[in-house]
């Protein structure tokens, strides 16, 4: 009797902790994908002075994780693939002149983008918490996942500038 | 206890791993953005109303649903007589009656001037499509507006979205006094008691009927058919209008003002008719009179025509994202006429093999009454002030469900009842 308790006990324990590392998989998979630019980005309006309004579009097999990375993408979208226009909304080049400087400057920018990283501070989710139901698709077994956010895109050139991690606008003239 | 340990845990098991069973909807596309319609009115008039003065009274003051712009244009009853040749109507010939009506009073031209705030001099402004454009934006759409540069301007011009759900709905009632129902059960009831052979059992039978029928004469049967119609509006009038038409204090034109006033640009397009029915009889409560019976009956079938419309049309049905899956929340209220008990399905969003999204059905939810949000305000307003208004109610932001926990943020509700 004690035993098929110990065992029950035993059984949710292992659920929960699978459940957590789970969950862990996921972010690290969503991690990953950013590296390898999986997700997209388009432009939501335009932003106020000295931002960017945008949508990013995340994957994961977990919606949270798609919307937890979501700031992380609008980040790593504005400062190495930047995002075509639409109209009466300018698109925008990529802060990083060059896709590499991720590689060359690994270091900086795994920092950088790290859970809770200085990304943070360049980002704000733009809705009330909310999520459009036609920015909520799920696809076989991942959920693709649109979310509105605003980027402070002059307090991020200026950093990754002082950095000396991309060039200044005036550089080279 | 050994089965029960087991159940709890294989229902543990179960409860973790396994989903929703789930139904897939037609193939119909679903527009997962809700615009609020704007409606006007009108009641088809007949001599044969009881109380007729009363019927209309009640017609006009009948409350308006929240759920609707209220797009009243004036007159809310026409007499139908005036547009048929026959002095007796045929139903067949109503749908006839009523596009003359139209026509002949330039209705879907009083529509458009309406939203434009058209005056006696022919100029316009957009301060209506502005405000109604704000009051349909949900409070994630003032949120996503105000990072934007040109902030909440950006949803007042998004009222002009709003045009193409103008509807009219023109209601046909038929009153039947409740008694000749009640007078030809009584006849049957007397037949039946002439054939009982002994006379003091007859009598009692006769007691019996005439009780019956003095109970059941009072009140009305009321039949209502309800023509709804659409004001056509699209890129192309939309082009027209503002390119030829269109003036403001700034661009006073004589031949623009004539040009709107002769316009034929404007049309309304019909949609379907509905029937509903509704019966009033006596009170246990009061003793109702004649006319109070009429006006109980002119509302109840008002409200049943506005009822049917949202069952039958998607237009009608409010849709919105759920805010949150466990609890089961949404950020909709009074605003969309959200009332205890209300139904709603919930839908995800799917890619299917073939590359096509489509809506699935998760579930069903149902409107938790006693937590439902007043937002009743205006985006970007303070909503303290509405909730303040609303009679001193804890303040909220979102309308709580009752459901099962297998649902998540960003899932399509749709009304169903």
């Amino acid at each position: 009797m004690k035993n098929l308790l110990k065992t029950s006990i035993l059984i949710i324990i292992s659920m929960l902790g699978l459940s957590t590392i789970v969950s862990a998989q996921a972010r690290k998979k969503a991690d990953k994908d950013t590296k390898i630019w999986r997700y997209e980005i388009e432009a939501a309006g335009v932003g106020t002075q000295g931002s960017y309004l945008i949508k990013v579009w995340s994957y994961s097999k977990k919606p949270k994780v798609a919307i937890e990375q979501a700031k992380k993408n609008a980040v790593h979208g504005v400062v190495f693939k930047g995002f075509s226009g639409k109209p009466g909304i300018p698109g925008q080049r990529a802060l990083a002149s060059s896709p590499n400087i991720e590689q060359e400057k690994q270091e900086f920018f795994d920092e950088f983008f790290a859970d809770n990283g200085k990304y943070m501070k360049y980002v704000t989710e733009s809705g009330d918490g909310s999520i459009a139901a036609e920015d909520r698709l799920k696809a076989g077994k991942e959920y693709k996942i649109g979310i509105v956010v605003s980027v402070n895109v002059d307090a991020l050139r200026k950093d990754l500038e002082d950095a000396g991690v991309i060039k200044g606008l005036s550089s080279g003239f | 206890m050994k089965k029960r340990i087991l159940f709890f845990t294989l229902t543990t098991f179960f409860y973790l791993n396994i989903s929703n069973a789930q139904s897939t909807l037609n193939n119909k596309p679903i527009d997962s953005k809700y615009r609020r319609s704007s409606l006007h009115t009108i009641l088809i008039e007949s001599d044969r109303f009881p109380y007729k003065d009363t019927v209309l009274k009640a017609y006009y003051n009948a409350p308006f649903p929240d759920k609707y712009n209220d797009h009243t244009i004036g007159e809310k009853s026409f007499n139908p007589n005036q547009y048929s040749r026959s002095t007796t109507i045929k139903d067949s010939e109503y749908k006839s009656i009523i596009d003359s009506y139209f026509k002949e009073n330039k209705i879907a031209a009083k529509l458009v001037a309406k939203w434009f705030d058209r005056k006696a001099d022919g100029t316009m402004d957009m301060d209506l499509i502005g405000q109604r454009g704000l009051y349909n934006a949900t409070e994630m759409a003032a949120k996503i507006a105000s990072n934007s540069a040109r902030g909440l301007a950006s949803l007042a011009d998004a009222g002009e979205e709003l045009i193409g759900n103008t509807f009219v709905v023109v209601s046909k009632l038929n009153f039947v006094s409740n008694e000749y129902a009640a007078a030809i059960i009584r006849e049957a009831a007397y037949a039946a008691a002439s054939r009982i052979p002994y006379a003091t059992l007859e009598q009692a039978g006769r007691a019996v009927a005439d009780q019956i029928y003095e109970k059941t004469k009072e009140g009305y049967s009321v039949w209502t058919t309800s023509y709804l119609y659409k004001l056509k509006w699209n890129d192309s009038i939309s082009t027209i209008f503002y390119t030829d038409l269109w003036m403001d204090e700034n661009t006073k034109d004589s031949s623009r003002k004539s040009k709107f006033d002769n316009s034929e640009l404007f049309e309304m397009e019909y949609i379907g008719s509905e029937n509903s029915s509704s019966l009033v009889t006596f009170s246990l409560k009061e003793k109702r009179s004649e006319e109070k019976i009429v006006e109980i009956a002119t509302v109840r079938n008002i409200d049943a025509v506005y009822a049917k419309l949202q069952k039958k049309y998607d237009v009608f049905k409010t849709k919105t994202p759920l805010y949150t899956g466990y609890p089961i929340t949404a950020k909709i209220g009074l605003k969309e006429g959200v009332m205890g008990g209300d139904k709603y399905e919930v839908l995800e969003q799917t890619l299917d093999a073939d590359g096509k999204t489509k809506y699935v059905r998760k579930g069903i939810i149902k409107v938790n009454g006693k937590q439902i949000w007043d937002n009743r305000f205006v985006a970007g307003e303070n909503e303290a002030v509405a909730d303040s208004v609303a009679n001193n109610t804890p303040k909220r932001d979102r309308t709580l469900f009752k459901g099962s926990k297998n649902y998540y943020a960003g899932m399509l509700i749709r009304q169903i009842k």
